[in-house]
């Protein structure tokens, strides 16, 4: 439920303050009424015209539209809480809020199928003209997950294409961070209130999301995350975007519902293909089965959807880090030579080192790893040394 | 009649020498014994009475008392039982006085006569040389170890009427009676040590180099990996590749063990690094040592040789948390009812672990762990204990092509002899300095014996800030760099040194962060 703090009846100030319209405070307050669905919300509207006669409306007509139960609640609810009280509440939490009637509200999420009837935000609402990739993925990714949706999601930033996601544990936050990272926007739409930090552990991405995009949700803020409240959001997610991405996922991964909605709403699916060993990459390799979209690197999705041109980029870095190795010891080009996007522990390198009958001590392998790590060629990770893409 | 007899007490430690006076005077008949004493000691009244009856000696109805110093010490071990009957024996006139001159006497007695073998003999004989006792008459199955010692002659005796005969024969004839032990330095060889080698382990040539980093500058060290990886199989073998234990280690080693009552006639001395290997459900006691009757624990019997504790996260908190005096102070001080004691404690710390519950991490195809129970997995090794330990290395999955290959793979032989290379270089450099390992120098004097070249200062301050790496952690990645350098047969430290050191902390960054 939501809790409302201030009581005094200020509605007409704020209006005047913030130039909101009173429509649009209606609205809110019907919108923070959770258990009716967006579609009962749209033929409210409808049946009475605009957000405040809703707010308004005979007992008759209520039970009309939402039956008999439903209209008592409605009615309790609007004894309960007052439009102002709620306005109130959004302003001081600084959560803003906007409608389907409002001007700014996204035409992307207006042209699905089962669109929102408002959205409940922090920080900003993304660009109406700018590009947008959903990068979705496993919560529990691999090594080769976590790599690939960092530097897809560095390159999209790089081209100025917005990511939207989930910003749940694993694929979702590791786009959404690194597209950050980068110095790009990223917005996250999530399945509970938009006040509410879920999963805990990506505090810091929620910060760093509000100053440099955005916390979209349908659903009012303080309310609490509920499993049957993510595959509904998941539509959102793939409607604010051009391209949904799947970065990893199993076979039977709620990513997947990501991908339905989005076929649904027109939108192209890509995915990046694994290994077919790899659980993690059964549902992306099952999906490219079907029509999906190979994504093999950012450009080619940025080629294809025209959204600028990366031959440039995609040459002069190479050459770059080419020139660079050309200046390090023998030792640590044989090393680069079997360093991989895929992490490799220091055993492993080894071990394909002897395979290519290399004769570097470990010493000089270990030495080897470090110069290319200073040099910023290479980076670790649990242990684990893999190349860092130019 | 009063008569006094040497024995020995061991005392945490180290051992003093006790006296026992026997007084056999006219009275009221009796049995009396005083010196602040523990039941077990109470009780060899009763065992000396019926022992003495049974090696035919008839104890006349006299008032006897019994009194042990020094009486501020408690008194616990049944060893006091043979150097009792000894002096009642000799106040009642049995022996004569001479016969007991300079001479130690240690055992307990069994009803028949018999005379069982005790605890801390080792330590006893050896401070019975030092306060020139002439001769020790110890239980024939403490014997071997007694003879350790040297230039003192050491009696074994099986029973109580061999001891009287042997104590009445004039001095001349007592060699021929039962001749002095001789010293022979028994070798103890561990069954595990001699029958594992390095070159059965196939791959993990950078989990061994680890090892054999660690061994060279006695680095504490944790492997992380999946299990099956070998990390068990490699810390087995890693006894083999350390040196041998010194006569003054092996004697100071072998005390320890003759305190906790584990030397015998089969194995009178250690001669072999121990290897310690206890189970994650060992109890605090047991691993610091203590009861109610003081024992060194685990930690103290791994004292210059290896603690092996695998699967770490397993163990208790505090279990854990013991470590961190020993880690620190090489001792551990342990505070008891009847005193407190300080049991030296100098090991080599050899911990395996896996990186997360299920134990495949970060192998995503076969481990469904969360990132929060990984974490607080992880969370299990606290930072003080995690700061102690110098080198982290991965043991990563072993294929199945790997495993099954036959391969030329160094054996434990080689490996030892560089790291006692390494090692005689550290004595030579701490020749006049408390320090015999790298691993031990004090941050104040890594600048005297780390000197670092303005190439190597440049390339830390780069790594530092690349790794972000805290003071302790600078300085441990200098002293493994050091211990690389040795190994190298190097003097000064190299950049390709420091390169390696830094790869041994990359670890413990990235799994800790």
């Amino acid at each position: 439920m939501i809790k409302i703090i201030g009581g005094k009846d200020t509605i007409h100030k704020t209006v005047i303050n913030n130039e909101v319209s009173a429509q649009k405070v209606y609205a809110c307050w019907l919108d923070t009424i959770y258990w009716i669905s967006s579609r009962i919300k749209y033929r409210l509207l409808d049946v009475a015209g605009s957000t405040q006669s809703i707010y308004q409306m005979a007992q008759e007509q209520v039970e009309a539209v939402m039956g008999k139960r439903g209209c008592e609640r409605f009615v309790q609810h609007r004894e309960h809480y007052k439009p102002s009280r709620v306005w109130n509440y959004l302003a001081q939490s600084g959560i803003s809020y906007t409608y389907c009637q409002e001007p700014d509200f996204p035409q992307k999420l207006a042209r699905i199928p089962d669109p929102p009837f408002g959205i409940f935000y922090k920080g900003e609402l993304p660009e109406e003209n700018v590009p947008a990739v959903a990068m979705i993925g496993a919560r529990k990714c691999s090594t080769y997950g976590r790599c690939m949706a960092e530097q897809f999601a560095a390159a999209f930033a790089a081209h100025e294409v917005n990511i939207i996601s989930g910003m749940a544990m694993g694929i979702d936050g590791i786009s959404q961070a690194a597209a950050l990272k980068a110095g790009g926007r990223s917005y996250a739409v999530l399945g509970c209130g938009v006040d509410i930090v879920y999963p805990r552990t990506n505090e810091t991405l929620y910060q760093q999301l509000a100053a440099q995009g955005g916390l979209l949700s349908e659903y009012p803020p303080q309310m609490a995350p509920r499993s049957s409240m993510f595959p509904p959001r998941n539509r959102l997610i793939s409607a604010l975007s051009d391209v949904v991405l799947v970065v990893e996922a199993c076979e039977k991964s709620g990513t997947l519902i990501t991908v339905d909605m989005a076929l649904e709403q027109g939108r192209e699916v890509y995915a990046i293909p694994g290994r077919c060993t790899d659980s993690l990459s059964m549902g992306c390799n099952r999906l490219l089965r079907q029509g999906a979209v190979v994504a093999s690197a950012p450009e080619d999705i940025i080629e294809d959807m025209g959204w600028g041109q990366c031959h440039t980029r995609k040459y002069s870095g190479k050459t770059s880090s080419i020139r660079l190795l050309e200046t390090l010891s023998p030792t640590s080009q044989e090393v680069y030579a079997v360093l991989d996007v895929l992490p490799a522990s220091q055993d492993g390198i080894v071990t394909k080192l002897r395979e290519k009958n290399s004769t570097c001590t470990i010493p000089q392998i270990y030495q080897g790893l470090v110069e290319l790590e200073l040099k910023g060629l290479v980076m670790s990770q649990n242990g684990q040394y893999r190349i860092i893409m130019p | 009649m009063y008569s006094r007899v040497i024995t020995g007490a061991v005392s945490g430690i180290d051992s003093i020498l006790a006296t026992v006076e026997v007084d056999a005077s006219k009275g009221m008949p009796g049995f009396e014994m005083v010196g602040q004493l523990s039941n077990e000691v109470r009780e060899a009244k009763e065992r000396v009475r019926v022992a003495l009856k049974n090696a035919s000696v008839e104890i006349p109805p006299m008032r006897i008392t019994v009194s042990i110093s020094p009486a501020e010490m408690r008194k616990e071990s049944a060893s006091y039982d043979l150097p009792i009957a000894v002096g009642i024996l000799v106040s009642l006139g049995l022996i004569p006085r001479e016969g007991i001159q300079d001479t130690l006497i240690l055992g307990e007695l069994g009803l028949d006569g018999e005379v069982y073998s005790v605890r801390g003999v080792l330590p006893i004989v050896q401070k019975a040389k030092q306060e020139r006792v002439r001769r020790c008459i110890l239980p024939l199955a403490n014997v071997r170890e007694g003879a350790v010692i040297g230039g003192i002659d050491i009696i074994g005796v099986g029973n109580l009427s061999d001891t009287i005969a042997y104590l009445r024969e004039v001095e001349e004839r007592k060699a021929q009676k039962i001749a002095p032990a001789e010293r022979t330095l028994i070798t103890h060889l561990d069954e595990m040590d001699m029958d594992v080698d390095f070159a059965e382990i196939n791959g993990q040539e950078a989990v061994k180099r680890a090892v054999e980093v660690a061994a060279a500058g006695f680095h504490h060290i944790l492997m992380i990996g999946p299990p099956g990886s070998g990390k068990t199989m490699i810390a087995k073998r890693i006894p083999a590749i350390l040196p041998d234990l010194s006569m003054e280690e092996s004697l100071e080693v072998s005390t320890i063990y003759s305190v906790a009552g584990q030397l015998d006639d089969k194995r009178a001395l250690i001669t072999r690094r121990p290897f310690l290997d206890p189970h994650h459900t060992i109890s605090e006691q047991a691993l610091a040592g203590g009861g109610r009757i003081p024992k060194p624990g685990v930690i103290s019997l791994a004292h210059r040789g290896i603690l092996f504790m695998d699967e770490l996260p397993e163990f208790r908190r505090n279990t854990l948390e013991i470590l961190r005096q020993p880690l620190e102070d090489k001792r551990i001080h342990i505070a008891r009812t009847y005193g407190s004691f300080i049991y030296p404690a100098d090991f080599m710390l050899v911990a395996a672990m896996n990186p997360c519950p299920c134990g495949y991490y970060p192998d995503r195809s076969r481990c469904n762990c969360s990132d929060a129970e990984i974490k607080k997995y992880l969370s299990k090794i606290s930072g003080p204990i995690l700061d102690r330990i110098d080198v982290v290395t991965e043991a990563p999955r072993v294929d199945i092509h790997q495993l099954s290959a036959t391969m030329q793979n160094e054996c434990s032989a080689d490996i030892k002899a560089r790291v006692m290379e390494a090692r005689e270089r550290q004595k030579y450099r701490y020749k006049n300095t408390a320090y015999r390992f790298n691993a031990e120098i004090g941050s104040g004097d890594i600048r005297t014996y780390c000197k670092l070249g303005t190439g190597e200062q440049k390339m830390m301050e780069e790594v530092f800030t690349m790794m972000n790496l805290s003071a302790r952690a600078y300085h441990k990645v200098i002293k493994v760099a050091r211990t690389i350098a040795d190994l190298e047969g190097k003097d000064d430290i190299c950049t390709e040194h420091i390169s390696e050191a830094v790869c041994y902390r990359r670890n413990d960054k990235d799994y800790w962060g």
